[in-house]
């Protein structure tokens, strides 16, 4: 059925990793991602990419309701009842699942779909939302992130290595494509060429660590381009500085997700090295900075089998500053951090910390599904109706078949973390004393 | 629909519901009511009057309302498409920007694409 895999985010959205390759989609998953037939930058414009054999095939498939493995994590999403990407794409084509088949025949998209179909998958579109990717360099080493997303880790990595090859594989360090000023340029070009860029997220690393975001920023700003187009970012909150308070004035809008997993000590762990502290300090910075500005924040939560734990901070924090959460996923990699394989009676604990919540806030589930998650109106509903939805993920945790390898996978992974960086995770979560021994701690 | 194909070949039949309510303050308002430039109500107005319809989805909506009163009588509106209250909610698009008519001036709502209308309306966020 069409309406069950049909996106159309082909028709104006690419994506742009670290070494350069064009990529169909945002939320596409990484074993796709890995192929080697890419498109890159240094040989593709952005337009070019979108009459790309890549891109052609996409939309043909999503045109004839052919499932895809690239759409395996909306599918998911999808699945076990959260917005996934593909429904807030569809939204900016003004189609929507509740209503699918007459706000597709409407959409001000029809005629482009339209002309795809008859023109084996081609479009006449441009790009007009953007993912960039400018490097895995960041000043975090974040335990359950990846070397190819930071550059600490990929250190920390080449030293675990010889204690477990498959929880610690040698990740191949590749060139980023921001390296090139040359690339930068093109790419700053493309964008005053294609005149309709309406958003832009880049992505890190650590973004705001990363020069060549500054300068790709600073810029469109010389252009003027900034000021018509909206600008997103993902930031673990150690950063905050003029610079940005720039960028965050003269881009037209700028939308600013927070990295955090608790406002408890454990984040600092979690975040290694990372201080709660100077994190909720940047934090309120970047609050008060939302006061004066068009400046729009939402904390970016991922929690793990250890945050988890204290993910009531986060609901509270969110509660009292009206800030809201999205992309909020619970961890899949590294497989021993899933919060499936906490004990019962830990879950039980956190399911009662986020009852005392809704009770001290007086929360009500309503039937409300809110796609557009950004709406200034709505920060009390997105926060509500996310409250509610891990109430009823962790209402429905089954124990996999796997619990016990993970676990012991879980007191190996911590272990070998803390043997280079000296610390304890019992210091940060006495709570977790007794399952941790129990597995080998 | 099993793929985009399907979609092209019912688009033109697809349509949208309208619900227009006339709540007369007073008896016997003349008023006509005419939607997509057709008349679909024209007669004196006592008591509350509901014209039901369907649209076609792709084509622009046009709504005119004209009463004839006397002081003090009036004409109140309620409108509602594809079962979303429009007036009195979004009334201050409308020309004039009032559910209440209490002049003799047309009151008119244009909408030039249904769905995409709504979107902006209600701030669903930006189009591509």
């Amino acid at each position: 059925m069409l309406e069950k895999t049909f996106c159309s985010s082909p028709w104006f959205h690419i994506r742009i990793d670290s070494g350069g390759n064009y990529l169909p989609c945002r939320w596409a998953a990484w074993s796709e991602i890995n192929t080697p037939k890419h498109n890159n930058i240094s040989n593709t414009s952005l337009i070019g990419y979108m009459n790309s054999e890549v891109m052609n095939a996409v939309r043909t498939k999503m045109l004839n309701a052919v499932p895809m493995k690239l759409c395996d994590y909306c599918y998911n999403d999808e699945k076990n009842n959260r917005v996934s990407g593909r429904q807030k794409q569809l939204l900016k084509s003004v189609i929507t699942l509740d209503q699918f088949q007459n706000t597709l025949c409407a959409s001000p998209h029809y005629e482009d779909f339209r002309y795809s179909d008859i023109n084996y998958g081609r479009t006449q579109t441009t790009p007009v939302d953007l993912q960039i990717e400018i490097g895995n360099t960041c000043n975090s080493a974040c335990i359950m992130c990846a070397p190819k997303h930071s550059s600490k880790l990929v250190k920390d990595y080449e030293k675990l290595h010889h204690l477990d090859q498959t929880l610690f594989p040698i990740y191949q360090i590749g060139k980023n494509w921001t390296d090139d000023k040359k690339l930068i340029e093109k790419f700053v070009r493309e964008i005053g060429e294609l005149n309709n860029i309406k958003y832009i997220h880049f992505l890190g690393g650590e973004t705001l660590y990363i020069k060549s975001f500054y300068d790709i920023c600073n810029q469109l700003i010389k252009t003027g381009q900034s000021k018509t187009i909206s600008l997103g970012t993902t930031t673990n909150c150690t950063v905050a500085n003029a610079d940005l308070e720039n960028i965050i004035r003269n881009f037209q809008h700028v939308h600013l997700g927070l990295s955090v997993e608790s406002f408890h000590k454990v984040n600092d762990y979690v975040r290694y090295p990372g201080d709660i502290n100077d994190i909720t300090r940047n934090i309120n910075t970047f609050l008060k900075l939302r006061e004066e500005t068009d400046l729009h924040l939402a904390l970016r939560i991922t929690p793990n089998i250890l945050t988890i734990y204290h993910i009531d901070t986060v609901f509270e924090f969110m509660l009292e500053n009206k800030i809201t959460a999205e992309s909020c996923n619970f961890l899949q990699d590294p497989k021993c951090l899933r919060i499936e394989y906490l004990p019962i009676d830990l879950v039980n604990d956190i399911r009662s910390k986020i009852d005392l919540i809704i009770n001290k806030y007086n929360l009500k589930e309503t039937n409300q599904t809110i796609i557009n998650e950004r709406r200034k109106d709505l920060i009390d509903p997105v926060i509500n109706q996310l409250i509610f939805e891990y109430k009823h993920l962790l209402d429905k945790l089954v124990e996999p078949d796997d619990a016990d390898s993970q676990r012991k996978d879980l007191i190996k992974f911590l272990k070998s973390f803390e043997s280079i960086r000296k610390n304890n995770i019992l210091t940060y979560l006495p709570e977790y004393e007794e399952f941790l021994r129990s597995y080998g701690y | 629909m099993k793929n985009f194909y399907e979609a092209t070949a019912t688009r033109s039949e697809l349509t949208i519901d309208v619900r227009l309510i006339l709540i007369p303050i007073g008896k016997d308002i003349p008023c006509q009511v005419k939607i997509n430039d057709e008349v679909v109500f024209d007669e004196p107005l006592s008591s509350m009057k509901t014209i039901a319809g369907e649209v076609t989805l792709i084509d622009p909506i046009s709504f005119a309302v004209k009463i004839q009163r006397q002081h003090p009588q009036a004409v109140k509106l309620v409108l509602a498409v594809d079962n979303k209250e429009i007036i009195p909610k979004y009334q201050h698009l409308a020309q004039p920007n009032t559910d209440y008519l209490d002049s003799n001036e047309v009151w008119t709502l244009n909408i030039p694409n249904f769905y995409s209308w709504y979107h902006t309306i209600t701030g669903q966020g930006w189009i591509a």
